[in-house]
């Protein structure tokens, strides 16, 4: 289980974004992080995956080898193809390239054409799809995605959601962040609230969208 | 508008008020347009020159720059459009951003070739007058808007053209391209020329040349860039700004691991993966670039090596030592600005990104050392393999002292090549220091360093090795100021959790 305790995080001293952040993460589940636009979603997961400095601080080998962060604008070597990339990435990691795995994701989430195409010709569906399969191949326990159904149709969509809750099958826990409250309903076991700095960590018995949405509107 | 298209060439956004911007502006706009026209006047009262060879060598350092220009624009100002923010907002301004942008790129790159041919052009033109000079002004004129303009009319009929005939358009591109670079291999022979005369002590007779051919040309080129004008009026300016994949697909794998092989030896595990990597982009982002780079080289190494073993016993003396060593340091100085071109390459900002991501640790150091390799592989002089065929050749000759003298040169170059190599990838990196006393410090040692080699190139033959070893000493001086003084100072950003 990853616990995170009273995460406080400001810019500039100026305004608290986040303030006494606390939630508990259990692996084999899935979590939809959701709020209203700048709430602060982004901010909470950059300070989860070290990449901004906080009051609360994960131990290395946990951030280098157990969590993944997808972030909505992930960097790619666009001259290579995806599995040139994928190859690269496992050989900076130091870490063995499953190839037949590779193909099988690749076929699951319908990205065989892709596989020998520089990444450059891909949309950014494309692109979100081959950083899960990384993330999937680099075995991380902890999955946190920001936004990953913003730029992908509803069909992709559908798919990514097979894999995860595939992936949850396997024990790993995952945190997506969306506004999408028809996804959140049907995918998140648990829905992680964050308003004015806090963040609500809720069980996910809402039958319909349209009761999550009257949950936030109360809330709000 | 302008504000922006000045902030793009600047680097920042001080504008004019900024005394360093001033001085910015003066090195690259100013001072490069004086010095060429001085240099028109000096080649020409040069009397060992061949100035017939001299005028068609520099009708075809025109051909070249045009070319150069016009790739650069397609290459780095229509394919930056897309991402240009402002364009977004305000997409009427389209064209006229456009036009500062070849403006400032012409005015920059181009300005200084065309004052240089019309000013040593008019010293052979009987009716040297002022008629001619305005004559020569006009002509500067109309190619700088036929160079706009035809960068303009090119990049509609890329992103238009059929894919067939883009790919028959491309291929005849490349071609001239070849062609012109192939001219390359005229230096030398220029070169030999100039010292064919130096020894006859041929000096040069006044000749003049005929006028009617210029202002012909100049008179077609004007007609041209009237059509050109006329034809840009009726495009939409719009479909300048996308960009469309221009790149064939070709094999070039093989190439890629002899690359890799050859330069990455030395490197570390690490490095070498993104070693490979740069040279894949290298190979896959630019066809036409990377095959000028090896014409380039294959036709310097031949002919310097060739010149070399053509030249008789007696003629081997300290006077061709130095006269390699004014080579080499003129190829290295190109090689530096050739470097530019590779600016996209040696920023490391997106390694820095991508290996963030997935949380690899990768420290600057291993990036310089790895990008400088890419410079090494692609852009500068291969030193130690001609080096090698001299100083051997010597040897075999018996002539140990003056084998010296060429080791000497070699490590001179060897060092002024690491020094030029880790400032271009600290300059594409923006890591040079900023503070105005190191700036200076560096200013001073590379004048130190001119006026060494300089000194060392109208040495006499006894205290020729005093100056190689102040020379390399020098050299040696600003690598090290490079690699450890002359450097930005990280900026910690810390964000405050309370």
């Amino acid at each position: 289980m990853w616990e995170v305790n009273q995460l406080t995080f400001a810019y500039d001293d100026k305004k608290t974004v986040l303030d006494q952040v606390s939630f508990k993460i259990e692996t084999g589940k899935i979590y939809c992080l959701l709020g209203v636009n700048g709430s602060g979603k982004t901010t909470l997961f950059n300070c989860l995956s070290g990449f901004l400095k906080s009051n609360y601080s994960l131990d290395k080998y946990f951030i280098d080898n157990k969590l993944l962060y997808i972030q909505d604008e992930m960097h790619f070597y666009k001259n290579l193809s995806g599995l040139e990339f994928t190859e690269l990435i496992f050989s900076l990691k130091d870490k063995k390239f499953d190839l037949a795995e590779f193909d099988r994701l690749l076929s699951k989430l319908k990205m065989n054409d892709y596989k020998n195409e520089r990444i450059s010709a891909y949309s950014l569906g494309t692109k979100q799809k081959l950083v899960l399969i990384i993330g999937i191949l680099l075995n991380y326990q902890y999955i946190i995605m920001d936004e990953p159904f913003a730029a992908i149709d509803f069909i992709a969509a559908e798919v990514i959601n097979d894999v995860l809750k595939e992936l949850k099958e396997q024990g790993k826990a995952i945190i997506v962040s969306t506004h999408q409250l028809d996804i959140a309903q049907e995918l998140a076991d648990e829905i992680l609230f964050l308003n004015d700095g806090k963040v609500n960590q809720i069980i996910n018995n809402f039958q319909t969208p349209r009761e999550l949405k009257n949950y936030i509107r109360l809330y709000i | 508008m302008l504000n922006r298209v000045l902030t793009m060439e600047l680097g920042n956004d001080k504008g004019l008020r900024s005394t360093r911007n001033l001085l910015k502006l003066f090195y690259t706009f100013i001072l490069p347009n004086i010095t060429a026209i001085q240099f028109a006047y000096v080649i020409h009262s040069i009397p060992f020159i061949d100035h017939k060879l001299m005028l068609i060598f520099v009708l075809y350092l025109n051909l070249l720059v045009i070319t150069i220009i016009q790739y650069s624009a397609q290459k780095k100002i229509f394919s930056s459009l897309e991402k240009e923010v402002l364009l977004k907002f305000i997409p009427n301004k389209t064209k006229l951003f456009i036009k500062y942008r070849l403006f400032f790129l012409i005015i920059k790159f181009n300005l200084p070739m065309l004052l240089f041919s019309s000013f040593y052009f008019e010293t052979f033109i009987r009716a040297h007058t002022l008629l001619f000079t305005v004559f020569a002004l006009f002509s500067i004129l109309v190619i700088m808007i036929f160079q706009m303009y035809l960068a303009i009319i090119i990049r509609y009929w890329t992103n238009t053209m059929r894919a067939v005939y883009l790919q028959g358009l491309q291929i005849l591109i490349f071609l001239l391209f070849v062609v012109l670079l192939s001219g390359v291999s005229f230096t030398p022979v220029l070169f030999l020329a100039m010292l064919d005369r130096y020894w006859g002590e041929t000096i040069s007779t006044l000749f003049y040349i005929n006028a009617l051919p210029i202002i012909i040309t100049v008179a077609l080129l004007a007609f041209i860039s009237i059509s050109l004008i006329i034809l840009a009026k009726q495009i939409n300016m719009r479909v300048l700004v996308l960009n469309r994949n221009l790149s064939f697909n070709l094999n070039t794998a093989t190439l890629e691991k002899i690359q890799a092989k050859v330069y990455g030896l030395d490197l570390s595990r690490l490095q070498k993966l993104l070693f490979v990597k740069d040279i894949k982009y290298v190979f896959r982002n630019s066809k036409v670039q990377i095959t000028l780079m090896g014409v380039y080289h294959l036709i310097l190494l031949f002919s310097i090596i060739f010149f070399f073993l053509d030249i008789s016993e007696n003629e081997m003396g300290i006077f061709m030592a130095k006269f390699y060593l004014a080579l080499t340091i003129g190829q290295l100085i190109l090689s530096y600005i050739l470097g530019v071109s590779f600016n996209d390459v040696l920023d490391f900002k997106n390694d820095l990104s991508v290996v963030g991501n997935y949380h690899i640790k990768l420290s600057e150091t291993n990036l310089i050392r790895e990008k400088i390799k890419i410079l090494r592989a692609f852009v500068f002089p291969k030193l130690t393999i001609t080096h090698i065929i001299f100083i051997l050749t010597l040897l075999l000759l018996n002539q140990y002292m003056l084998a010296l003298v060429y080791l000497l040169n070699y490590l001179i170059c060897f060092w002024g090549r690491k020094a030029l190599e880790l400032f271009r990838v600290k300059t594409a990196n923006q890591l040079n220091s900023e503070r105005g006393f190191l700036e200076f410090v560096n200013f001073i040692i590379i004048m130190v360093i001119a006026f060494l080699l300089m000194q060392l190139l109208n040495s006499s033959d006894d205290n020729i090795y005093f100056f190689q070893l102040l020379s390399l000493g020098s050299v040696l001086i600003l690598y090290f100021y490079h690699l450890f003084v002359f450097k930005k100072k990280k900026e910690v950003n810390v964000h405050v959790g309370s």
